[in-house]
């Protein structure tokens, strides 16, 4: 209608008038946009680049909530470095476990879900019952743990007393305890294993049947087919993986608590068994929320915050050359 | 399903000798096909053993929750007598009634909330197009990746100054700016919709927010219960931000910190800490298996990186 209207009327006057036609509902739908991202905006300021600014201010101060922040320079990461007796063994253990732990979840989660890739019927049950310990909160989960590993009556050792094996005192020994916690994540896999399988089935069959037309078998076409096209999938799976291993904290926290039990109260038994199980975040929750050491919690948090920026961006830099610098 | 079938038939070596000599003869077809059986077994069996150990753990909880205090502190893997009063004892030895109201108050509110400012968050991040929106999404990933810890000692000194702390506002409030993972995910589910359905009602001379509300929003129902229901099985989850706000006010304890202390508080009762366990549990798995599609779909979606 309007189109017509506007060749009866003459070009120069239309033009004008639908400039500043198309002016007003621009200006109209950049303010609807706003108002649509406005509470995310109003968000991210608030809850993300507010805090992590002034956590670093706070990291160059004393502070302890009561009294108002005091500047000291570099004196937390001084304390950091020599001073702490408990971050570095929280150091130690948070990176062998972020090594040792990463992969063997993510080599399980894609073995698992290639072989559920590969069978005929019953992939959608396998992946619910593969699932179903991942439903479990954490805090439930190593609980549930504590019990089936505990070391007198629990069904693990049981089983490893009735087949005549050695019976580990698990979280009650420092040299066993991280691989409780080993198996205690690998237990609570199902996200990964469920990411990787639908990338897998996403795989083009094409691609698969070229592959074997070029007489490529089964171990050659994993490597050169499956692996190259879910390779995104699965960085982003190993970053998430890292990042998580890097803040790991309630089950630590909660298996310390629960086995740790009877020498008084809850702050005293992080890390039981003898800081075995002493992780980055259990240190820097202990020194700001129970010491209110505040300005030196916000310098862990800045040890932790880099840590998370650089894994992410080596694994980035190194997977792009990896799966495109040489193709092309 | 389809999909399975075929990949199935091609992994088999054997097809490529197929190929190489252009004829396949009945008696090498019958052997085709039993190599392909007994791979299929060969497949289900590593399946089932791996699963027997990831199961098992769940199986000796159920089996400890039934169990007679006495039997639990034994190494005896079967319940005998059963005991089902545990799920009635384990309400006199905590204030779990309490804790439930705690927990499912806070996961709802926080659910709803975060829903209410997401949504339209994540419908301008998908449909509207804009100076800077990539970049913008960008940001809301590296929050969503962000771990908590890095920004946590500014937010309680924030919420200790409101007079926040002991209180569940901090766990519920901030929802009401965006989630940033729930903005991942709805934004995620809603670029895979057309954009001619919207074109068609603006035509119409509709608002945006009406658009919003009565034509797109009836089209991503399933996306926005899987996002809710991720939303609320991570407030039901979290033990760090209660532990934080609520970890010293036993009248606002959640399920997770009253689990924590469970065995601190009440020695050796390993059948009760089963049975309290199985009961926090629950209300999860049954929510999953009602809406186990959506929520499937949505777990595969967060890990595509688009």
């Amino acid at each position: 209608m309007t189109s017509i209207t506007a060749e009866v009327h003459g070009r120069t006057v239309d033009a004008r008038a639908r400039g500043a036609a198309r002016r007003r509902r621009r200006n109209r739908s950049r303010l609807t946009i706003l108002a649509f991202l406005s509470p995310g905006l109003v968000g991210l300021v608030v809850f993300f680049l507010y805090p992590l600014a002034a956590n670093l201010y706070y990291s160059f101060t004393h502070f302890d909530l009561m009294n108002s922040a005091v500047w000291a320079g570099l004196a937390n990461y001084r304390f950091m470095l020599n001073g702490d007796r408990q971050i570095g063994d929280a150091l130690v253990n948070t990176l062998v476990f972020c090594v040792i732990a990463v992969p063997v979840q993510l080599l399980f989660a894609l073995g698992v879900a290639s072989v559920m890739a590969r069978v005929r019927s019953g992939a959608g049950i396998y992946r619910t019952l593969f699932y179903l310990p991942t439903l479990l909160p954490p805090v439930a989960a190593t609980l549930a743990f504590t019990f089936v590993l505990n070391p007198g009556t629990g069904p693990v050792n049981a089983i490893l007393k009735a087949l005549g094996l050695p019976q580990p005192l698990w979280f009650s020994d420092p040299a066993y305890a991280k691989s409780g916690l080993l198996m205690l994540t690998v237990w609570g896999i199902g996200n990964t294993i469920v990411i990787l399988l639908a990338a897998t089935l996403e795989v083009p069959v094409e691609l698969q049947e070229a592959a074997q037309l070029d007489g490529a078998n089964g171990t050659k076409r994993f490597w050169h087919v499956t692996l190259p096209s879910i390779a995104p999938v699965l960085l982003f799976s190993t970053i998430i993986g890292v990042i998580q291993s890097l803040q790991i904290f309630t089950q630590p926290y909660v298996v310390s608590t629960i086995v740790g039990n009877g020498s008084g109260t809850t702050a005293d038994n992080l890390g039981y068994p003898q800081n075995s199980m002493l992780f980055f975040t259990e240190v820097l929750y202990q020194q700001g929320f129970r010491y209110f050491n505040m300005g030196y919690a916000a310098a862990l948090s800045m040890v932790l915050f880099a840590a998370t920026l650089l894994v992410t961006l080596v694994l980035v830099r190194a997977t792009r050359r990896q799966f495109h610098g040489d193709g092309g | 399903m389809t999909h399975n079938v075929i990949e199935t038939r091609v992994s088999s070596p054997r097809s490529q000798n197929e190929y190489e000599r252009g004829t396949v003869s009945k008696s090498n077809r019958r052997r085709n096909r039993r190599r392909d059986f007994l791979e299929g077994v060969a497949r289900h069996s590593i399946l089932i053993v791996v699963l027997i150990f990831f199961l098992a753990p769940m199986l000796f909880i159920i089996l400890t929750s039934v169990m007679s205090n006495s039997q639990a502190l034994t190494s005896e893997l079967w319940p005998n007598p059963i005991e089902w009063s545990n799920f009635g004892d384990v309400f006199d030895a905590v204030p779990l009634v309490r804790y439930f109201f705690n927990t499912i108050l806070i996961a709802v509110l926080f659910t709803l909330f975060c829903l209410v400012s997401s949504v339209p968050v994540a419908y301008a991040l998908a449909k509207f197009r804009f100076k800077g929106r990539n970049a913008l999404f960008v940001v809301f990933i590296a929050a969503m990746m962000l771990p908590p810890q890095v920004t946590v000692v500014p937010l309680y000194v924030l919420y200790a100054h409101l007079g926040w702390t002991g209180t569940p506002l901090p766990l519920v409030v901030p929802a009401l700016f965006g989630d940033a993972f729930t903005i991942f995910l709805l934004r995620q589910f809603f670029v895979s919709i057309p954009q001619s359905y919207i074109e068609a009602a603006r035509l119409d001379g509709a608002s945006e927010l009406r658009l919003l509300w009565s034509v797109f929003i009836p089209m991503v129902k399933p996306a926005i219960a899987a996002a809710g229901l991720f939303a609320f099985f991570y407030t039901w989850n979290d033990f760090f931000n209660p532990l934080l706000y609520v970890g010293s006010n036993p009248d606002w304890y959640t399920l997770s910190i009253a689990l924590s202390q469970f065995r601190s508080v009440h020695a050796v009762q390993w059948n009760l800490a089963m049975a309290a366990t199985i009961l926090f549990v629950l209300p999860v798995v049954v929510l999953f298996f009602f809406a186990q599609r959506s929520f499937v779909r949505g777990i595969a979606l967060s890990g595509v990186k688009e």
